[in-house]
């Protein structure tokens, strides 16, 4: 008689649920979901009507929002457990063995994703009791009901199979996770930011427009559970947008009918799912021995290539603007390591990807300084904003990353313990670690800095023309002096704080793996939670009110806070006082830095696991006493001998 | 065997300009009483040995004997241990600084920066272990002469095999020149060739005077290079000194096959009645008999036989060698 037999999954649940952190996660899930629940009953409902018979038929919000939130679990988390799946295998050399199996490869991938979507359902599960909750306060039709519960499912398979076959392609977890992230990201947003695009530019589509808004709904409302829809966005492109992406089944005007009616609806979700399935089928035998790359640096040596080519001909010749000659490690080995030979930390590489990021932000600013679109009272230009953010985003993950990983991936590499039976100091491999990041922090600087040069610009322009009224209304908040302060300092703090978070949590966590996604998870929270909290404390809760309060300046415990006001003009949310502001800002990240940094280079020592006579550590103190790090000249001693 | 053996004599005799003076201790390395724990997990409990100048010291134990453990507190790569461990005299939990210049570490994998040739790969290592920018081309090349891989100057180091990874190794160790070099397992997954090249290169090391511990697996290949062994099991020595002291101690408990031609009655306890003889089990086609050989010598026993009318067709005392040896000692517990 034939049994079922899953081993692969049996052994993957097994091994979860052997695991402490799979019980702590569900656990702080569970506590976030209800309490955030809580929350939103609070302030949709009990806020307003406190007698049971007002809040009958009253459930619906509480509803939207609860599964809101769970579209954003799947989106932040699916990515992140599926991308090790296959990826982490081959990372460990088992996923040869596991192929020798009488295990067929679809088996494999079945199993693989079964295991990742047993937690996530899980977690999807946890919500129930508030569903049903809401359900019982009425106001939500039994289609809603299971049209919702039917488009969560859908969604998390649809994004565990995204995971999957990015596991597939990709050798290790993080190119995994990465790619995972940015597939997910043109998959959901690839067409509204093309379309968006074209919108700035002025080759407006009416079509495409509404579509881009449509999206752009769909997103707000699956991030920021209190952004009511307007379903006057999404009725136009409802075929559309419900054809690929399952959230969009909760249209307003979908909800209405039947739950069964969300099955034949969702036929192109599903056969997307079943494409990226065949796709993972495909990927993970043959890249089952892919070698392990560094992509970037095959890019960059592709690029070599084509360049030369290019530049050989009649008129250029092959001339080379900068010649980075190879030389061999001077006086500071690991310095020249990172900045010699890694991707992101030679320099002709770092030029390109400075011209690669900053020719579109210049063509952007420039388009916007011609097509003349900033806003009318702040000066500040919406589009050229919403660049910073992305910059702002990418500067953030690729120096978090890259700091993670100095120790982590030598530790990865097994090339850690060799170096720490030499005689440089731990404070001092810790600063040569940090030449490449340096290099990196100064490329990435600059479209920022170039942004809040224009932005500037439009400020000053704009505040040139604006009323006698204007100007009193907004004085100090909306000078531009004020804004160069805020936004310069914030580059030139935060940039080197992420830094140092990120090698911090390199060198205390062994796994590079899970370095890299520690430092992102403790970076996002940060930034995002506070912020969230702190917002809804004002908008929602009325604690208390713009301008009147020192509790203001609780908002600073995100870092994006004083990004975010700055860039919107809304340093009013202190007022009169925003340099104060922008002071208590410097003071306050800045002492991080500087804790976070002698922090690092105090416990280096200890950190890396490796004995060092303290005198000499004191000393090493004291000759660098630099903020920046890099005080100590080229060809000075090292260390010194007792 | 493709060895170098011209460069031996030109290997880098220089010491680097910034290492110590040392002091002229008879032994290199001395560990006493040395436990290292980790959480709740004892891995070394309690050993003691020494290592005299210029002798080559083998490590030998099964899997988590705790070998590698101790070799990472000489290397200063274990913090927390308890014990007295010193190199040249110098406490390793004292002074690690000085300790790093004076050692050479070889650890039991080999982590590649994948994104260096061979030449770069010591040049980061000479400029990391401080030796001045003019000597180190000098001593770059006689380090890849002495491994026989100046031929692979310009290769990835990545691209390398094993065994050629392994000698690279040996040659980033041997940089600083320093008085002791560190090897965990350097034979380690290579082929036979690979393995035998790396044990000419040690044997040429121990001729230039250098002291060396030596952890390994292939015992026969301690028992060519090896002065003196260490055999440790579940965190503890079972077995040190001389090869010769330790087969003497095993050989104490020698067990020796004797077929006689027509056992008479009472012979086999007559030989049971030999002084000396420990026991004696009698076996379908032979005996196997336990001798004490500080009380009787093996030539002895057969005198002792014959002389009580024994008729001798086999006398075959049981041969000792490093991997007999290492089955007697240990039982193949870890700590």
């Amino acid at each position: 008689m034939h049994t079922l037999s899953l081993p692969l999954l049996t052994k993957e649940l097994l091994e979860q649920s052997a695991r402490r952190r799979t019980y702590v996660i569900r656990t702080l899930y569970a506590a976030l979901l209800f309490l955030s629940a809580l929350f939103i009953f609070y302030i949709t409902t009990y806020q307003h009507y406190t007698s049971p018979l007002d809040i009958l038929g009253r459930g619906r919000e509480v509803f939207d929002n609860v599964v809101a939130l769970q579209f954003f679990g799947i989106f932040m988390f699916m990515p992140a457990i599926t991308c090790s799946v296959i990826a982490g295998e081959k990372e460990r050399n088992t996923f040869g063995l596991l192929l020798l199996t009488r295990l067929s490869p679809t088996t494999i991938l079945l199993e693989k994703l079964l295991s990742r979507l047993v937690p996530m359902l899980s977690f999807l599960l946890l919500s129930l009791p508030l569903l049903g909750v809401s359900y019982a306060m009425g106001g939500v039709s039994q289609g809603q009901f299971w049209i919702s519960i039917w488009a969560l499912f859908l969604t998390a398979v649809q994004v565990g199979t995204m995971g999957l076959a990015c596991s597939a392609w990709f050798r290790t977890t993080v190119q995994a996770f990465v790619g995972t992230y940015v597939c997910g990201f043109l998959f959901y947003f690839g067409w509204p930011i093309l379309t968006g695009v074209s919108d700035i530019f002025s080759a407006l589509n009416e079509a495409a427009t509404q579509l881009y808004v449509a999206y752009v709904n769909l997103f707000a409302r699956a991030v920021w559970p209190f952004a009511g829809a307007s379903p006057s966005f999404e009725i136009h492109h409802r075929q559309f947008t419900a054809a690929l992406i399952p959230p969009a089944m909760l249209i307003d005007r979908y909800r209405v009918g039947p739950g069964w009616w969300a099955i034949p609806h969702s036929v192109p979700s599903m056969l997307s799912v079943i494409g990226l399935f065949v796709m993972a089928r495909v990927f993970v035998v043959r890249r089952a021995f892919a070698p392990s790359r560094n992509m970037l640096l095959n890019v960059f040596k592709v690029l070599d290539t084509s360049f030369h080519r290019l530049n050989n001909n009649r008129v250029t010749k092959g001339v080379v603007l900068f010649n980075e000659a190879v030389v061999l490690p001077d006086d500071d080995p690991i310095a020249w390591r990172e900045t010699r030979k890694k991707s992101l930390g030679m320099l002709r590489y770092l030029i390109r990807f400075w011209v690669a990021t900053e020719i579109p932000v210049l063509i952007l600013c420039c388009s916007v300084v011609v097509l003349g679109s900033p806003n009318f009272y702040s000066g500040a230009s919406e589009a050229v904003s919403a660049v910073l953010f992305v910059a702002w985003i990418m500067a953030a993950l690729l120096i978090t990353v890259k700091s993670a990983t100095l120790i982590s991936g030598e530790r990865s590499h097994e090339t850690l313990d060799v170096l720490l039976a030499t005689p440089i100091r731990s404070a001092e491999i810790v600063r040569q670690k940090f030449r490449g990041v340096r290099r990196l922090m100064l490329v990435l600087a600059c479209p920022l800095l170039t942004i809040v040069l224009f932005q500037t610009y439009f400020r000053i322009s704009i505040g040139g023309v604006t009323t006698a009224y204007q100007q009193i209304e907004f004085e100090g908040d909306e000078s531009p002096v004020l804004y160069v302060l805020a936004a310069v300092s914030s580059i030139a703090i935060y940039l080197p704080l992420l830094a140092w978070i990120g090698f911090a949590i390199g060198l205390v966590i062994r796994s590079q793996t899970r370095a890299i996604f520690s430092a992102l998870a403790l970076v996002t929270t940060w930034c995002i939670v506070p912020f969230l909290l702190g917002v809804i404390v004002h908008e929602e809760l009325r604690w208390f009110r713009f301008g009147d309060s020192p509790a203001n300046f609780l908002l600073l415990l995100s870092p994006i806070s004083i990004v975010a006001f700055s860039e919107f003009s809304d340093l009013e949310m202190f007022y009169r006082t925003p340099y104060e502001a922008v002071l208590v800002n410097c003071v306050l990240y800045g002492g991080l830095l500087y804790f976070i940094r002698n922090w690092c280079l105090r416990n280096a020592a200890a950190k890396l696991g490796r004995g060092e006579c303290r005198d000499t550590l004191r000393q090493e103190q004291q000759r660098h006493t630099g903020f920046g790090g890099l005080s100590r000249r080229r060809g000075a001693p090292t260390a010194s001998t007792p | 065997m493709s060895l170098n053996t011209e460069a031996i004599a030109t290997a880098p005799v220089e010491a680097p300009a910034t290492a110590p003076a040392v002091p002229a201790t008879p032994d290199v390395v001395s560990v006493r009483n040395l436990w290292v724990r980790y959480g709740k997990f004892t891995a070394v409990k309690g050993i003691s040995f020494n290592i005299p100048r210029g002798e080559v010291f083998g490590f030998i134990g099964p899997n988590g004997a705790g070998k590698s453990s101790t070799i990472r507190v000489l290397a200063t790569l274990q913090t927390k241990f308890e014990g007295n461990v010193a190199i040249n005299g110098v406490p390793v939990d004292e002074n690690p600084d000085r300790i790093r210049e004076m050692m050479g570490y070889m650890p039991d994998f080999f982590g590649v920066y994948e994104d260096l040739t061979a030449r770069e790969y010591l040049h980061f290592f000479a400029a990391a272990y401080r030796i001045p920018r003019e000597r180190r081309g000098p001593i770059v090349d006689d380090v890849l002469q002495l491994t026989d891989l100046t031929h692979k100057i310009d290769f990835q180091v990545d691209s390398l095999s094993r065994g050629m990874k392994q000698r690279l190794a040996l040659a980033r160790v041997l940089l600083h020149d320093p008085d002791l070099l560190l090897l965990d397992e350097p034979a380690s997954g290579l082929d036979p060739r690979a393995r035998i090249e790396v044990r000419e290169l040690l044997k040429a090391l121990r001729e230039m005077g250098k002291t060396i511990l030596i952890s390994s697996h292939i015992l026969h290949e301690l028992a060519q290079l090896c002065t003196r062994i260490g055999i440790i099991e579940a965190g503890k020595i079972v077995a040190e000194g001389s090869l010769e002291d330790i087969f003497r101690q095993l050989a104490l408990r020698r067990v020796v096959h004797v077929q006689l031609s027509g056992t008479s009655n009472g012979l086999v306890d007559q030989i049971r009645a030999i002084p000396g003889v420990d026991s004696l089990d009698v076996q379908t086609d032979r005996i196997a008999i336990k001798i004490r050989e500080d009380e009787l010598a093996i030539e002895d026993l057969h005198a002792e036989i014959v002389q009580r009318g024994g008729r001798i067709r086999m006398f075959q005392p049981e041969a000792m060698d490093m991997e007999t040896a290492f089955m007697k000692l240990t039982e193949g517990v870890t700590a």
